[in-house]
């Protein structure tokens, strides 16, 4: 383990790791354009400079080895001087178009200007002039604010392994192209957006739609698929206008595919269900639909008919909801049939060169609904042995379309309660629909297939009217004289915890940013 | 407390109010031959001195086109946060982004002017038009069109050689 000084500050690092891992993991700030952490390191933008004791020229800190009884200054004359230098060169061509590039407020050029750079220029040429150039895909590529960090081309070769992008041409001429006859429209070709230092790889999706210094920043899963990746939704005036990745090592690291980074566009133009529908029938307060429930129930009880009903969580609700559903139907109740509706998995997982996977599965919570409902059957083979005439069921699939066998089935019960975000298929077939929050309306938990258990927060205030599954399954449970108390989220979340062995001890608090991997 | 007599009595002269009448009207024939104030508002205006902080308007440049370029520096300025825009690409070959939508609260809009300051294209600036009164809420809400005809007006600085019917104000 070596031990080396910075700036006066004595630091012992693992052996191997370079003087620009140590100083930015030991809060001190070296600029750098081509160093990511999670790519190889190119030392192309010379940015990271640092002056060694010993060295008779300045050392690129992204790539020197840190060893024992070294000793760097990163704050010299020198140092100074070669940053703004670079800042220069880098300038020469760089256009002042601040005002109409979509990485202004989160660009390392004008953080770095700003901060090391020089006030004025000195250049008096004409700068170069090259249009933005259109890669396919969803991404543009303004070639005059290109800096040459390459870590777009690196990105592709590394975390993807499959090469995307190339540098074409030498010296003077270096141009990010991509390969002849070939378009960006991989799927993980979003991320290069973001890990673009300046605003060369820009989003079309995003394209002017939002200063980034406006937009509300909020921490959630992505429910695209089972793997929990770790997003962030920014979002302005209740409507989200970008997904970003949110580093989790144990998840997604640094990465999400563009199904995910684009997946809030499916929920922009849904068709919702803005209030409880009984069957061809107008619209019924939520009052009333609660009142329809509870006195169907009764009915079943006084006739002895409970055994007949059945609950049917969902793989696309919150750990939150179906836990409450169960709490009701199966504990509160005595309901025993227990379903799960969830998709069936759609062809193989994808896995890249860095371990970023794209499940099968494209439910965000099935391990978390098994876990919170205990033993449950799929949902169309516990509908097929015909048992069934009531059945409580949980949405919350978007887009989510019946065959006709299955629509036939759910027309065979008696009486069909659904619970469902969209106005789709399973709400058509229902006796009795009710409203959901949808995705980035309500905080709750997912499970991803690895078992971990992760937390969302609540983005966008839902259309009027409208209330998280659990809180009308609360209120149902009020007027059944059920003792199921709920006021937040958290309230299920610490029921769930005093009563389920895998979840014993854990709360929000303690799932905090990055979730809890459940034994 | 006691009130203080003075003991005034006014004389026989001033007691007739003569002296006090014609001393006034005598101000008064002073001013029929002395250089007129009143404006006859609002049939006249009166002008105001440069640099007067009045209705925003959005500039035109040499080709008529507007000249924002919808970066919402003034928008992120504003401290009444009365601007409000959407951005678009620029249908001009020779530019790449510009304003869909701009829109103006003048009912919140303090004119202090940090908009005009904060603008790095001098797209947008304050005039010297200060009686812009509306019989609705609505109508003081300004759109990009309304902001540009406010430069069709003013640009030239003959704002108050204009008619009423020629302003519209």
């Amino acid at each position: 383990m070596p031990t080396f000084k910075i700036d006066g500050k004595e630091i012992t690092v693992d052996a191997g790791t370079t003087i620009l891992k140590a100083a930015l993991a030991h809060g001190i700030e070296i600029p750098h354009y081509c160093y990511h952490p999670a790519l190889t390191i190119a030392g192309s933008c010379r940015m990271c400079l640092v002056e060694l004791e010993g060295s008779p020229k300045l050392v690129l800190s992204c790539a020197t080895e840190v060893k024992d009884g070294m000793v760097v200054h990163t704050r010299t004359e020198q140092v100074r001087d070669a940053r703004r230098s670079m800042l220069e060169f880098f300038l020469i061509n760089h256009p002042l178009d601040c005002p109409v590039c979509d990485k202004a407020g989160e660009c390392l050029l004008q953080d770095y200007t700003f901060k090391y750079g020089s006030s004025h220029s000195r250049m008096v040429e004409e700068k170069r002039v090259r249009p933005p150039k259109d890669l396919g895909g969803s991404i543009l590529l303004y070639r005059n604010r290109c800096v040459l960090c390459t870590r777009c081309v690196r990105f592709f070769e590394d975390v993807v392994g499959e090469p995307y992008l190339i540098v074409e041409n030498r010296g003077y001429h270096s141009d990010i192209s991509i390969f002849p006859g070939r378009g960006l429209t991989h799927k993980m070709s979003g991320n290069v957006v973001e890990i673009c230092p300046v605003g060369c790889l820009i989003d079309k999706d995003f394209l002017f739609n939002a200063r980034v210094w406006n937009l509300q920043r909020t921490r959630s899963i992505c429910p695209g698929c089972g793997s929990g990746c770790n997003i962030y939704l920014e979002h302005k005036e209740n409507k989200i206008y970008r997904i970003r990745s949110r580093e989790n090592q144990e998840v997604n690291r640094e990465w999400i595919c563009d199904d995910g980074r684009y997946i809030y566009h499916a929920f922009e133009d849904l068709d919702r269900l803005t209030a409880p529908r009984a069957e061809k029938e107008a619209p019924l307060t939520q009052a009333a639909a609660l009142q329809a429930i509870a006195g169907h129930i009764s009915r079943l009880q006084q006739e002895g008919r409970l055994n007949e009903a059945a609950l049917c969580g969902s793989a696309w609700a919150t750990v939150e909801d179906n836990y409450m559903l169960r709490r009701l139907f199966a504990d509160g109740l005595g309901i025993r049939t227990v379903l799960l509706n969830a998709p069936a998995p759609e062809g193989e997982d994808v896995v890249y060169k860095s371990g970023f996977t794209v499940r099968a599965d494209k439910s965000p919570n099935r391990r978390g609904a098994e876990l919170v409902l205990g033993s449950s059957r799929e949902l169309w083979q516990g509908l097929r042995e015909g048992k069934i005439r009531t059945l409580f069921l949980l949405g919350g699939g978007a887009g989510l379309h019946l065959t006709g066998e299955q629509k036939e089935l759910l027309d065979g019960l008696e009486l069909l309660v659904v619970w469902d975000v969209a106005a789709g298929d399973l709400v058509r077939s229902a006796d009795l629909a009710l409203p959901m929050t949808s995705f980035a309306e309500e905080e709750g938990t997912f499970v991803n297939v690895q078992g971990r258990l992760q937390r969302m927060h609540a983005a966008l205030q839902p259309p009027a009217g409208i209330k998280p599954a659990w809180r009308s399954l609360a209120d149902l449970a009020a007027l059944l004289q059920q003792p199921v108390t709920a006021v937040t989220a958290a309230d299920i979340f610490n029921d769930l915890a005093g009563r389920l062995p895998a979840c014993a001890g854990l709360s929000y608090f303690k799932l905090a940013e990055v979730g809890v991997q459940l034994s | 407390m006691g009130v203080k007599n003075v003991g005034y009595r006014p004389a026989r002269w001033d007691s007739s109010y003569f002296p006090g009448i014609l001393k006034g009207m005598w101000i008064t024939i002073k001013h029929f031959f002395s250089k007129k104030y009143t404006v006859s508002y609002p049939e006249e205006k009166w002008p105001v001195p440069p640099g007067h902080r009045g209705a925003i308007r959005l500039n035109k440049d040499e080709q008529g086109r507007i000249k924002c370029v919808a970066c919402e520096m003034c928008s992120t300025a504003c401290p009444a946060k009365c601007i409000t825009m959407k951005a678009g690409v620029a249908p001009w070959p020779d530019r790449d982004k510009y304003p869909v939508e701009f829109r103006i609260d003048m009912l919140r809009c303090i004119l202090c002017g940090m908009c005009q300051e904060a603008c790095p294209e001098e797209a947008i600036e304050l005039t010297e038009i200060y009686d812009f009164s509306a019989h609705s809420r609505e109508a003081l809400i300004w759109d990009k069109e309304r902001l540009l005809r406010n430069w069709d007006i003013t640009a030239d600085g003959k704002y108050f050689e204009r008619s009423k019917t020629e302003t519209g104000m």
